[in-house]
């Protein structure tokens, strides 16, 4: 039985139960197979024995008796004298016929006892031989002979060891108790790869879940983790390339999660447990591409839904935590990156002049509403008129101001790429007064392009250009203390990611007989702040013990998008009228607070239960303010030669030819809040083998919408629903076990759908009308799952799903007509099943002396039918087809290859996903698919010595196209090259 | 059990409560108010009056009063969405006519747009002495482009999709439609299944440099007719210098005589998404002395229906007696040296009939193309077109793709085209034709073509002042209009 939770809480108390100077230590030891749920209470003071069997206590000196319990039922006792403050004592107990025979000893100070153990890597399962075993602060080592064996002779007391060898990275284990005369035999775990600094927990005597296929395997619901070990092996830079290596997960545009088959509004994602604000003006979902892998302890992605989960995780719910304290003394490390791509570094692409400190990430001003044209214009929201009467226009002269206010720089010009280059600090501490800290800071600076973009739909054929440079600025602090009982932690983030994007694209419109070029400079800075705070705090009544767990946070999303400038030419000519420069401003505030409480309790032998409940309170404000300017022509004469700034220069404004107006839609600009209450409660009770799980979640939520220049569109929605599960583990033997689970869950139409107006497409210019008779889709899922583990890291797990969605929401075609034909809007669907079976393995495929190799991988068939309502059917043309964003096959293999001696290690990464649709088309027009496409990627890590390690990185290594298609013809295409990475990183 | 209870019966009453919502009007009022106290949606200063928002009640505006329009102005509330007939009767209930005395100036401000929705009227009847104009306030010259937005009209005639989808109402409770339209975010839901729905007069009215609104792809059209059923009456109407098409029909039955179209920048006569209708008597003109669009614009001067995937079967248009006159605007060269425009372009699976019609001045005359529905490079539907006494004068070809499916009449290129200041054509050719049956797109209204004997708007040896444009189109939009054009006789 695993229940991981109480194993830790044990850890933490050895690793923390000092011995006091004002009292005397008795050591109680039980030996037995059995130890299970065992407690020992002396006098006032009542302790559950730990898994190596141990229970320490701090005793004033008099006359005790020490009471042993299993399960709360009684199983023997012994007198106990403390004599002195400094006459320790042990209680050496053996369970003779499920009865605790004890006998004490006075300790005897100078004999000595044996502690053993075996290390091993976390990478490979393998043993690490040659490493050196020390106590700290101390002459005392040994080394791990060829099986990663060790022994040290101690003599009785409290040691703390450390572990040290040139390929892994060190590591401490606080708070090992010697005792003659009993052994004690430590399973320790070493990483590769890791953070160096920042480990996992220690496994002490026996099986504690440590990496992530235990902690899937002791999740009561169905899990899939990915450390900070596995993204380092991997090579994974943020949450969302992570999260293409898990079963049933893809990732669109680089962005966006789909699981299961299921896109954005099926999932919910977290951070540190806290509902996160969106930086998409259209979404609610949370871009993944945000958070780095340098600032990720980890990631979960649940995929059957609990009540202490948010009531949309249908496919599944991703909870993100980020690096916590250390585990182990201080530490720090500098990594410097240089990268290239095969296709793009040092070639000539798209530029413009842009600020100063466009290399941060933060424009300087040059992008930002002039001043003047935002006061006149209220941000671009009032009309600009011109002519003569001036109680109804503006003046000539504030005309001419208004034109001349904004930066005349439209053209593109060709600029080298350079390489790719990064650094990242961090610097952690864990004192022994339990406080720690831990800081960290990381730049990049990244050009990426897309080669040989190539067009060729219904009637547009061409090419384009597109380039792009990313720069990323995180910075993350976490300071915190963990006490005997209670911990606290203070998380603060910042994470930025700006994208500079030129895009000119020139294609033939065949139904226009017209050539078209376009011309795109956009500069996006996205922004993730927050501070957390959280804490748990733990106690025991009698066999019973209680978590209290809290968090509060605030968070702040923002993207600002000034000055994206977009103009066009035909047949060669330019069209200044064409012209829209817009500046956009999404705030997101969240407000999340919630309260968990856990009740333990081993009712008896056979009876262990559990009891969870909750309550979580979440409120999202968002504004969004956005002002579109563009050019009128004034003089129908005017001068339309040259370039764009040749043709809006102050002259021409002065003259009167043009002048600059405003476009902005009354839609533009909204604020919008979504709030929440939530409560949930559920109980597990464990019977031997058996265990079942009930319970249900309560939430209570409410969306509104505002247009302050649309008051009409204004839209409120407000939900009360209640979200039963129910579910059962079987554990058939130690190696296999079976989870069956339902649920209900739900799926709330986004922010703007329900919107009464038309808005605008911000990537694409799509109209996209809203539809205010949107209802919550239920969902019923029906899960199953087998896992068979052959050790601590190697398994193979088959799961199977179902999931019904009433009135499921679609993105759908419009019922439009003119320019609003390619619109899109939302519709309540009649239903959608989903159904697929995973396959997820991994197995060490050869252990040597030397070296060792791995197979991992997971395979999953999702099979999905949405039957659309007669309109969207009419609209569309079809009466059925597959959810948007899902793809019926996708595939992940992992092939990894460690020599021990010289410590490096290879990984090779292939990641494959099945056409998925893209968007869906009006009538006999076949759907826009994207198509289906393998990767390949290579990862290498080399440790140098105890302080260096080089990693190399080559990603998309075959450079796959990437392409859409519709009616398998492809309509679009395009290569984004071989990405090649080094990093060094210093540890010290 | 409770808590669940409680929260079950929260949930219904929010569902219910979701389903509710919709527009109301204030109603009532039929009359111009006499007293000085103006509507919300009127505000003046001196003799110049804005119009602004919503006109919610029956409004006239006066000739003696310079009438400007800021920003999107509404007659009625009809673009909102109905799910039943309830709804319908509703919008018509609270329906307003906006009343136009002739002679009448009505200004735009460069954000200025008039919307008629559905269920609600624009009686704009002038003469040909005091016709009624539209035009910007931005100057006081009708030379302008762009420089305001247009005049769309909606109602509840029926609208057919692009890509065959069907009947905007097929498969709707009560037959309702909800389309979503072209001209920004406010456009909002026109169409319905009443064919022979009225949105009033338009006669004797001139729209001049309009074309532009707010938001991305954001040029409309002059006069904007969406779901226009043949109660309309629209007669004697003039389009001059708009950035996108002249006039564009998107379904509807609405019927169209006697039209000016000069300068505009894209199309003129545009008709598409299934209009039932016909049209007569129209006068196209280029710019003479453009010579590429402004806006992102194909200017032709028939475009009916659009191309491939966006075809749509259901469309009929019948057009007899049109002059279509070309300038260098319609053949701006691509960088293949292609990209010059037809004189018509007939396509995406339409059924039309065009009689007594000439085109000069174009590269090719006509172009008809089929539609390949599914990108399969092969055709999956044809168009019907035929062509009865329609003659041209162009550079290259008369046929710039393929043959009309029928020819009656004289059909092809001739080696040369005169027209004279009453926009006649002065070619024998041209008259005394032989009798041929004008067969009108039935669409209820029981419309009848004038018979004619001639090809093109005006009738051969008409005198410039007696042709039944002359007196009221915008001054000097005709102007110096008699040439001769050549044709490529092949």
């Amino acid at each position: 039985m695993h229940f991981s939770t109480r194993l830790f809480l044990s850890l933490a108390l050895l690793l923390t139960g000092l011995p006091s100077a004002m009292a005397a230590t008795t050591v109680v030891y039980i030996s037995g197979d059995d130890t299970d749920g065992i407690a020992v209470e002396i006098g006032d003071k009542k302790q559950l024995v730990n898994q190596a069997g141990f229970a320490i206590f701090d005793l004033d000196p008099g006359s005790y008796d020490a009471v042993f319990t299993q399960f709360a039922e009684w199983i023997g006792e012994t007198p106990l004298t403390i004599e002195a403050a400094d006459t320790d004592k042990d209680i050496f107990v053996e369970m003779l016929g499920g009865e605790a025979v004890a006998e004490v000893r006075p300790a005897d100070k100078t004999a000595t006892g044996v502690v053993s153990g075996r290390l091993i890597s976390r990478e490979t399962g393998g043993p690490v031989a040659g490493a050196r075993v020390g106590v700290v602060d101390s002459d005392i080592g040994v080394m791990s002979d060829d099986d990663g064996a060790f022994e040290l002779e101690l003599p009785r007391g409290k040691y703390d060891l450390k572990v040290a060898d040139p390929n892994y990275n060190r590591k401490e284990i606080r708070g090992v108790y010697s005792l003659p005369g009993v052994p004690i035999s430590l399973d320790i775990d070493l990483s590769l790869a890791g953070s160096g600094v920042i480990e996992e927990v220690v496994a002490v005597g026996t099986y504690i879940p440590a990496t992530s296929t235990a902690q899937e395997r002791d999740a009561s619901a169905v899990l899939d983790s990915i450390g900070a070990e596995q993204m380092s092996r991997f090579g994974d830079s943020s949450a969302a390339s992570a999260l293409t290596r898990v079963a049933g997960v893809s990732v669109v545009g680089g962005q966006y999660a789909v699981v299961r088959g299921m896109a954005g509004r099926y999932i919910s994602s977290t951070l540190n447990g806290s509902l996160m604000p969106s930086t998409d003006p259209m979404k609610r979902d949370v871009p993944l591409d945000l958070f780095p892998a340098s600032v990720l302890g980890g990631i979960d992605i649940q995929k059957a839904f609990t009540p202490d989960l948010p009531g949309d995780s249908t496919g599944g719910a991703i909870r993100m935590t980020t690096k916590g304290l250390p585990d182990d003394g201080s530490g720090s490390k500098i990594t410097a990156t240089l990268g290239m791509n095969s296709r793009t570094t040092f070639s000539d692409i798209n530029g413009y002049e842009g600020g100063s400190t466009d290399f941060l990430g933060f424009d300087d001003g040059t992008r930002e509403m002039p001043t003047y044209a935002d006061d006149l214009t209220d941000g671009g929201r009032d009309s600009v008129n011109y002519c003569a009467n001036t109680s109804l226009c503006l003046t000539p002269e504030q005309g001419v101001e208004l034109s001349e206010s904004f930066e005349n720089i439209y053209n593109v010009s060709q600029v080298q790429a350079k390489p790719e280059k990064g650094f990242s600090v961090s610097t952690g501490n864990l004192y022994d007064s339990g406080f720690g800290n831990y800081f960290a800071f990381q730049y990049k600076d990244k050009w990426s392009a897309r080669h040989d973009a190539q067009i060729d739909d219904a009637v547009t054929v061409g090419s384009y250009e597109r380039t792009k440079r990313n720069i990323d600025v995180t910075g993350y602090m976490a300071i915190g203390k963990d006490a005997d009982n209670w911990s606290v932690l203070s998380k603060t983030i910042l994470l930025r990611k700006t994208d500079n994007t030129i895009k000119t694209s020139s294609v033939f419109d065949d139904s226009k007989d017209q050539d078209n070029d376009t011309i795109l400079l956009q500069w996006v800075e996205r922004q993730y702040v927050g501070q957390q705070f959280s804490g748990d705090f733990f106690w025991n009544t009698g066999s019973v013990e209680h978590t209290l767990e809290w968090r509060a946070g605030i968070a702040q999303t923002g993207r600002y998008e000034p000055d994206r400038r977009q103009y066009s030419f035909i047949n060669g000519n330019i069209l200044p009228g064409s012209l829209e420069r817009r500046f956009s401003d999404l705030t997101e505030t969240a407000l999340d607070f919630g309260l968990d409480y856990k009740l333990e309790w081993m009712i008896d032998d056979s009876f262990y239960a559990r009891l969870k409940t909750g309550l979580m309170a979440n409120n999202k404000d968002r504004d969004v303010e956005l002002g579109r300017f563009g050019i009128l022509t004034l003089n129908s004469g005017a001068d339309q030669t040259g370039s764009l700034e040749e043709i809006l220069s102050d002259q021409a404004f002065e003259n009167g030819d043009y002048a600059v107006t405003t476009r902005t839609a009354d839609t533009d600009n909204y604020s919008a809040k979504d709030e929440m209450l939530a409560a949930y409660l559920t109980g597990e009770l464990e019977y031997y083998d058996y265990t079942l799980i009930a319970g249900a979640r309560v939430e209570d939520a409410t969306q509104s919408l505002e247009y302050p220049d649309a008051p009409s569109a204004d839209n409120e929605l407000e939900s009360n629903k209640v979200l039963p599960m129910i579910g059962a583990v079987w554990r058939a033997t130690e190696e296999l076990q079976f989870r069956a689970s339902m649920s209900q869950t739900i799926s709330r139409p986004g922010l703007t759908e329900r919107s009464e107006s038309a808005q605008y497409d911000p990537d694409t210019d799509d109209l996209i009308r809203g539809n205010p008779d949107l209802v919550i889709s239920d969902i019923t899922n029906l899960d199953l799952r087998a896992e068979y583990y052959f050790s601590d890291d190697e398994s193979i797990t088959l799961a199977l799903f179902n999931k019904t969605v009433d009135a499921p929401i679609e993105r759908t075609v419009i019922e439009g007509d003119g320019s609003a034909v390619d619109g899109f809007t939302y519709q309540n669907e009649d239903t959608a099943t989903l159904s697929g079976v995973e396959l997820d393995f991994r197995k060490n495929t050869f252990e040597g002396d030397s070296f060792s190799t791995f197979v991992g991988g997971n395979l999953s068939y999702i099979d999905s039918e949405v039957t659309l309502s007669a309109n969207s059917a009419k609209l569309e043309g079809i009466e059925t087809r597959q959810l948007q964003g899902q793809s019926e096959i996708l595939g992940n293999l992992q092939l990894g290859f460690d020599h021990y001696p010289t410590g490096q290690s290879l990984t090779l990464l292939i990641n494959y996903y099945d056409d998925r649709i893209y968007a869906v088309s009006r009538g006999a027009f076949g759907l826009e698919m994207e198509d289906g496409r393998t990767t390949f990627d290579l990862v290498y890590q080399y440790d140098v010595n105890e302080n260096l390690k080089i990693k190399a990185k080559a990603k998309n290594l075959t450079d796959a196209k990437v392409s859409y298609s519709r009616d398998d013809r492809e309509i679009e295409s395009y290569y984004e090259g071989t990405d090649y990475t080094a990093s060094v990183e210093y540890m010290f | 059990m409770e808590i669940k209870k409680h929260y079950l019966a929260v949930a219904i009453a929010s569902a219910t409560l979701v389903g509710c919502g919709g527009s109301s009007s204030s109603g009532g009022g039929s009359d111009t108010p006499e007293t000085p106290e103006l509507p919300s949606f009127v505000s003046c200063d001196g003799d110049v009056c804005t119009l602004s928002g919503t006109i919610n009640d029956d409004y006239t505006l006066t000739a003696d009063t310079t009438w400007i329009l800021s920003g999107f102005v509404k007659v009625g509330l009809g673009n909102g969405g109905v799910s039943s007939a309830a709804d319908v009767q509703a919008l018509k209930d609270d329906g307003a006519t906006l009343t136009i005395e002739p002679g009448t100036h009505v200004r735009a401000l460069n954000d200025g747009v008039l919307l008629v929705t559905r269920g609600s009227k624009l009686m704009a009847e002038g003469t040909a002495e005091a016709p009624i104009t539209f035009s910007s306030y931005q100057d006081d010259d009708f030379d302008g482009m762009g420089e305001w937005g247009g005049v769309i009209v909606q109602g509840f005639a029926p609208q057919y999709g692009a890509g065959n989808t069907g009947a905007c109402f097929d498969g709707n409770t009560d037959e309702v439609c909800n389309v979503v339209g072209e001209g920004g975010t406010g456009v909002g839901f026109y169409g319905g299944n009443e064919p022979a729905d009225n949105s009033g007069v338009i006669k004797y009215v001139r729209i001049a440099e309009g074309g532009k609104v707010a938001g991305p792809n954001n040029e409309i059209n002059g006069l904007t007719l969406q779901g226009v059923g043949h109660g309309t009456e629209i007669d004697y109407v003039q389009i001059h210098n708009n950035l996108d098409d002249g006039i564009e029909w998107f379904g509807g039955t609405v019927n169209v005589t006697h039209a000016v179209l000069t300068g505009n920048d894209d199309d003129d006569i545009d008709f598409d998404t299934g209009y039932k209708g016909n049209i007569q008597f129209a006068i196209v003109r280029k710019n003479p002395d453009a010579t590429a669009p402004q806006g992102s614009n194909d200017p032709r001067g028939i475009e009916a229906n659009s191309s491939d995937d966006e075809y749509v079967p259901q469309t009929e248009g019948a057009v007899a007696n049109v002059t279509i006159i070309g300038s260098a605007v319609n053949k701006a060269e691509n960088s293949n040296g292609d990209g010059l425009q037809p004189g018509m372009r007939l396509r995406g699976s339409l059924t039309t009939r065009i009689y007594n019609t000439a085109v000069v001045n174009f590269d090719d005359c006509v172009r008809v193309d089929d539609s390949d529905t599914d990108g399969d490079d092969t055709v999956d539907d044809f168009s019907d077109v035929t062509l009865v006494n329609v003659i041209g004068a162009c550079d290259d070809k008369f046929y710039a793709k393929r043959d009309a499916d029928v020819e009656n009449g004289t059909v092809g290129m001739e080696s040369a085209i005169t027209l004279d200041s009453a926009v006649a054509i002065t070619n024998d050719f041209a008259a005394d034709l032989s009798a041929v049956s004008f067969s009108a797109v039935a669409n209820g209204s029981g419309f009848a073509f004038e018979a004619t004997d001639y090809i093109g708007a005006v009738e051969p040896g008409t005198a410039a002042v007696d042709a039944w444009w002359a007196g009221w189109v915008i001054d000097g939009s005709l102007d110096d209009v008699a040439e001769t054009f050549s044709g490529n006789v092949q």
